[in-house]
């Protein structure tokens, strides 16, 4: 008998041919099945598709270059065929990454392109463009002994909670330095790439939350921090923008899940656009200044 | 099919891209009043971490630099065939192939390059300013063979990594290569005889344009309104170090900032090209 693994994470129960060691074991009738197999060459009926990936209506086939293809159907199945002869590392960052997110579109699910960090009793989501430090401010929370829910993508539930993901966070060697975290044994997220996993155990918090505050985060070329509350049309579109991977949810033919969740999210969440000096990246004084400011921990 | 709908505004920084993104802009507004320079979004650059992200469906902060160079063909390829309308895409980048094999600007979706040029003496003080870093580590910066934007491993920046070489190694990659058309400007004719220079530009790409059309995008786009501009609202594409972009624009402003030693280290390293685009005489003294 073919052995299987059995996890949890963004609040759905997994069943996975291979070991997924980034995910918390756990048992219940699987919602999901990850499998190791042959994925289709191309979608029928592709109603969008990128450069590296088709969408169709409840179908999605996305290739990553050496490393594997992956065909994410109906919420509920993902095939992994690797272009290697192993499942590693690198096989699971796209998994847990793009394939993910097409997973969560599916059902119907908002995933936030983001960071989450649990302040007081609710969770407040860390989002932006890449490279604006939101995994970087959420592991300076941790740093103060704040609990992350989840890295990269952030997915709110239909109860409008955000669901723990899992207990890593993908951190660059700058933001290692400025944190002082010094573990030599910190695996790299690949090979030729000084980004780390960083494994945030006893900060991570393993139950939903409801969702207080998007914070968007953005840069600009002059010192001082601001902020400003959206509202209203401006509101919803940077929340809609900011969905991981907003493109594939057109392809997925979602778009009305989409605005029905984003609707009544909104009236209960803060929106926050918040904009820090480019350079340098000064996480002390961004954390005060969003927990003052925005009153986070209150 | 392939349309060929991409001109690409080439230029090794400092060299009068953004000053003819906001002609062009101003030239494609249908509005009374001169175009924001916070809005030239439609002379987007071509190194943009949030576009390639979006068409690959990959978060380009999980790839290698060499990964995500053979992807940036194909992303161009996929913007041009969504687009029913000319894109323009700022450059940086020197011309290259990629590890593929292949021109990273693809070369039949390309309508053409605009490549700006301008005297490095005048170059270096401005990148200079520019970068908030001293002259003698920009000499360095222009004779850097290696010289790349956005390119340390062990951070995320916020473009993705943009080889450009020496001064003369980005000149000569663009203006050699023979797979795209190429209209070469100068910046110091940009300033000497606008109207000809501008004008010669929009009939390279296309465009149906009269001459009043272009001296009114002109006038939008002079440099004065653009530092009115910027003292008021600021400009992004700053460097925060920097104290403004629009500083002078001035050709020869080098005199006022350059020592000997310094000219020389430059003509001597740039001798070939510098003579090629008339910034020094056969004698290799300074013409501008």
């Amino acid at each position: 008998m073919i052995k299987t693994f059995t996890y949890k994470a963004f609040g759905l129960n997994i069943k996975s041919d291979f070991e997924i060691p980034e995910l918390l074991v756990s048992d219940g009738v699987p919602d999901i099945e990850i499998k190791i197999g042959k994925t289709p060459q191309k979608l029928d009926k592709v109603i969008n598709k990128g450069v590296m990936y088709q969408a169709a209506k409840n179908e999605f086939l996305l290739e990553v270059n050496n490393i594997a293809k992956y065909f994410v159907a109906n919420g509920n199945k993902i095939n992994v065929e690797p272009f290697k002869k192993e499942i590693d590392k690198e096989v699971r960052l796209f998994l847990l990454g793009s394939a993910f997110g097409a997973l969560f579109i599916q059902r119907g699910l908002l995933p936030i392109h983001g960071s989450a960090v649990k302040f007081g009793k609710s969770a407040t989501i860390f989002t932006g463009v890449s490279g604006v430090g939101k995994s970087s401010i959420a592991a300076y929370f941790v740093s103060q002994a704040f609990q992350v829910l989840a890295d990269d993508i952030s997915v709110v539930n239909h109860n409008l909670e955000v669901v723990p993901g899992f207990p890593k966070m993908k951190l660059w060697n700058d933001i290692l330095q400025k944190l002082k975290i010094e573990d030599q044994s910190l695996e790299q997220i690949r090979p030729d790439m000084m980004k780390f996993q960083l494994p945030v155990n006893e900060n991570y918090f393993n139950k939903p939350l409801p969702l207080k505050n998007i914070i968007i985060i953005n840069t600009k070329n002059s010192p001082g921090f601001e902020f400003e509350e959206l509202t209203g049309i401006k509101k919803f579109n940077a929340v809609k923008i900011n969905t991981y991977r907003h493109r594939f949810v057109q392809g997925l033919d979602k778009q009305q899940d989409h605005f029905q969740v984003l609707n009544k999210l909104l009236p209960e969440t803060r929106v926050y656009k918040v904009a820090r000096p480019q350079s340098p990246l000064l996480l002390n004084e961004f954390g005060d200044f969003l927990l003052k400011k925005l009153n986070l921990d209150g | 099919m392939d349309k060929k709908n991409i001109i690409w505004l080439a230029s090794y920084p400092k060299s009068g891209n953004t000053w003819f993104r906001v002609f062009l802009t101003n030239l494609l507004s249908d509005s009374d009043i001169p175009a924001n320079i916070n809005d030239l979004t439609d002379t987007s650059i071509s190194s943009s971490r949030k576009i390639f992200d979006e068409y690959t469906g990959l978060s380009s902060s999980d790839l290698t630099f060499t990964e995500i160079d053979s992807l940036r063909p194909e992303v161009y390829r996929m913007q041009s065939v969504e687009s029913k309308e000319l894109l323009f895409k700022k450059v940086h980048d020197k011309y290259y192939l990629t590890e593929r094999g292949e021109a990273l600007f693809p070369t039949e979706i390309t309508r053409g390059t605009i490549y700006f040029i301008r005297n490095p003496l005048d170059v270096l003080v401005s990148f200079a300013y520019h970068s908030a870093k001293p002259v003698e580590k920009m000499v360095k910066t222009l004779n850097n063979s290696d010289f790349a934007f956005c390119s340390q491993n062990d951070k995320l920046q916020n473009q993705l990594r943009q080889i450009l070489g020496s001064w003369s190694d980005h000149v000569t990659s663009w203006t050699k290569q023979k797979n795209i058309p190429i209209h070469i400007i100068r910046y110091e004719d940009m300033i000497n005889d606008t109207f000809e220079c501008f004008k010669n530009a929009v009939k390279f790409i296309g465009l149906e344009k009269s001459d009043l059309e272009i001296n009114d995008a002109i006038k939008k786009s002079d440099f004065s309104v653009l530092e009115n501009q910027e003292k008021e609202a600021g400009f992004k594409e700053k460097m925060i170090k920097s104290k403004s972009f629009f500083r002078k624009g001035k050709i020869g402003d080098w005199r006022n900032y350059l020592d000997q030693k310094t000219i020389e280290e430059i003509i001597s390293n740039h001798n070939s090209v510098m003579k090629k685009y008339r910034y020094i005489d056969t004698n290799n003294k300074p013409v501008l």
